[in-house]
């Protein structure tokens, strides 16, 4: 049998889930020791979205990270299985430039190099604050390119404490039912567990979407209950 | 190969999931249930149906969408089959009554059929709705039973090859192989065109052809593409080496072993429905 006549078989694969962090690491991360609780809970999380991709043989989940505080850079760059994805411990310093990070993130999201059929990407922000550059025109252009299109990606925000701009969030996420507030290390880490394993799951059930539309796409499965915090655990919140 | 006889059953009835080698042109196909779907013990959402006799031969697929806001598109993916092959029948009877160009017939073809076959899923999606005596105007119940579809006719003069929302066409003929229609800059990833659109008529691809450009159409649902996507060069080598297998074996032979084949691009891709539909001319 000649090459030509191979059986095509032989070039299928599992989708990939692209899953993306946000980090934002400008030197209020450091007060109440956001910027380690937020490691900590990436740290935590990995264990379980290891073993929900496991338990997942149709879709290969891959994670990448990028951080942001004075400009953007990649934390993670290459799309990698979350079996080998290792986090490195972030610190915290200098501004919070969102629309570095949000430039960073349109140069991946293109149809150039992840193609248009593809399960939907899924995008976390984490942000204890206010971007201090220029994020609306910066977002309007990731928002415009192709898979920055509404409908097309999977993307939450995660509020760190009371002074999270949660409007900028919703304003990246396109609503604000998919802004979550965590004002302290355990609803983090619950919000992480929550976006790595349960919405990475969500995406990666290829059911079709009717486009066109200008909707957001299907709702978010719910977050896990926010839990009653004692009085006395004031000095733990955000 | 000796020119199969034309039964009477073959002519009169739509063959589904089966081949029908009815000279000049031969249809084939099969639907599987994706892998995911049959661990989660859930219903092919996939349909497909095929029709030849000595005047036409009609290939449609669909794929339902398969979430919950769209919980009877197993429903809505059959009754569109059924409608596509029902009006390209009445059509190629039309086709093969005048001798017009094929280009002609495309002018006004990508008006009326789109239009005729939105209005008829229409109509049988609200009866099956329950809906008393329905006409065919959209109405928000047929949300219910979204659906993509994918049909080619092909009659003496002119092939006409229809699509609506995503899965491919392909088309292998003598200058090589290529989809009929290019993806849509609006549709990335899971997104689709549906008939349950209000405005579906409008979203649909048509092209007719002169059948002498064309060996072999397969009509895939998403299932077959997207088990490519890493390597989305491999997906048209499928129509290459289809066309080679449908030279080297019967298309019995080859008719049999497509379930088995697409279960197996199911579990060793992203476990979704894959359906193929063959027309051979």
């Amino acid at each position: 049998m000649s090459d030509d006549t191979l059986d095509p078989l032989g070039a299928v694969s599992r989708s990939q889930l692209h899953f993306f962090w946000i980090a934002d690491c400008s030197g209020s991360m450091r007060m109440h020791g956001k910027i380690q609780a937020l490691n900590n809970a990436i740290h935590e999380c990995l264990p379980a979205a290891r073993e929900a991709a496991e338990a997942n043989p149709f879709a290969e989940m891959v994670m990448r990270a990028i951080k942001f505080s004075s400009g953007a850079a990649w934390h993670v760059k290459e799309p990698t299985p979350v079996d080998d994805f290792v986090w490195h411990d972030l610190t915290a310093m200098g501004v919070t430039d969102l629309a570095a990070a949000l430039r960073l993130l349109r140069e991946e999201l293109t149809p150039e190099k992840m193609g248009r059929r593809a399960l939907p990407p899924v995008i976390v922000l984490l942000s204890d604050g206010a971007p201090t550059d220029d994020w609306e025109h910066a977002l309007m252009e990731f928002n415009d390119t192709g898979w920055g299109r509404a409908g097309r990606t999977v993307r939450v925000g995660i509020a760190l404490g009371k002074d999270a701009d949660k409007a900028v969030l919703a304003k990246f996420t396109g609503a604000d039912e998919t802004v979550f507030e965590a004002n302290n290390a355990q609803r983090l880490t619950e919000l992480i567990k929550w976006a790595s394993v349960t919405l990475s799951k969500f995406a990666s059930s290829g059911a079709s979407q009717v486009g066109g539309s200008g909707d957001t796409g299907m709702p978010l499965p719910p977050p896990p209950p926010v839990a009653v915090v004692a009085d006395d655990d004031d000095d733990d919140t955000w | 190969m000796s020119e199969p006889e034309l039964t009477e059953e073959t002519a009169d009835q739509p063959t589904e999931l089966g081949a029908a080698t009815l000279a000049p042109w031969q249809v084939a196909g099969a639907s599987v249930t994706g892998a995911k779907h049959v661990v989660a013990d859930k219903p092919c959402q996939d349909a497909l149906l095929t029709f030849a006799d000595e005047s036409c031969a009609v290939v449609a697929v669909a794929d339902g969408h398969g979430d919950p806001r769209h919980a009877r598109s197993d429903v809505g993916s059959k009754l569109a089959c059924e409608v596509a092959v029902g009006f390209m029948r009445e059509l190629a009877a039309d086709i093969n009554s005048q001798s017009r160009h094929f280009k002609e017939w495309e002018r006004e073809l990508r008006l009326r059929v789109p239009r005729h076959i939105s209005f008829r899923w229409n109509r049988a999606v609200r009866e099956h709705a329950g809906h008393d005596q329905p006409d065919g105007v959209w109405h928000q119940d047929v949300d219910l039973y979204g659906t993509t579809l994918l049909v080619v006719l092909l009659t003496r003069r002119c092939v006409v090859v229809y699509q609506l929302g995503d899965g491919d066409l392909v088309l292998v003929g003598p200058q090589g192989v290529r989809c009929a229609f290019p993806p849509s800059d609006e549709l990335f990833g899971t997104l689709t065109w549906s008939l349950a659109m209000a405005n579906a008529p409008e979203k649909a691809d048509l092209v007719c052809m002169d059948p002498r450009q064309l060996r072999l159409v397969m009509a895939c649902t998403d299932g077959i593409r997207d088990a490519f996507a890493k390597n989305p060069e491999a997906f048209i080598e499928v129509g290459r080496w289809m066309q080679q297998r449908l030279t080297d074996e019967s298309l019995e032979e080859v008719q049999a072993s497509l379930p088995e084949w697409l279960s197996e691009l199911s579990r060793r891709g992203n476990g979704d429905d894959a359906t193929l539909g063959l027309l051979r001319l």
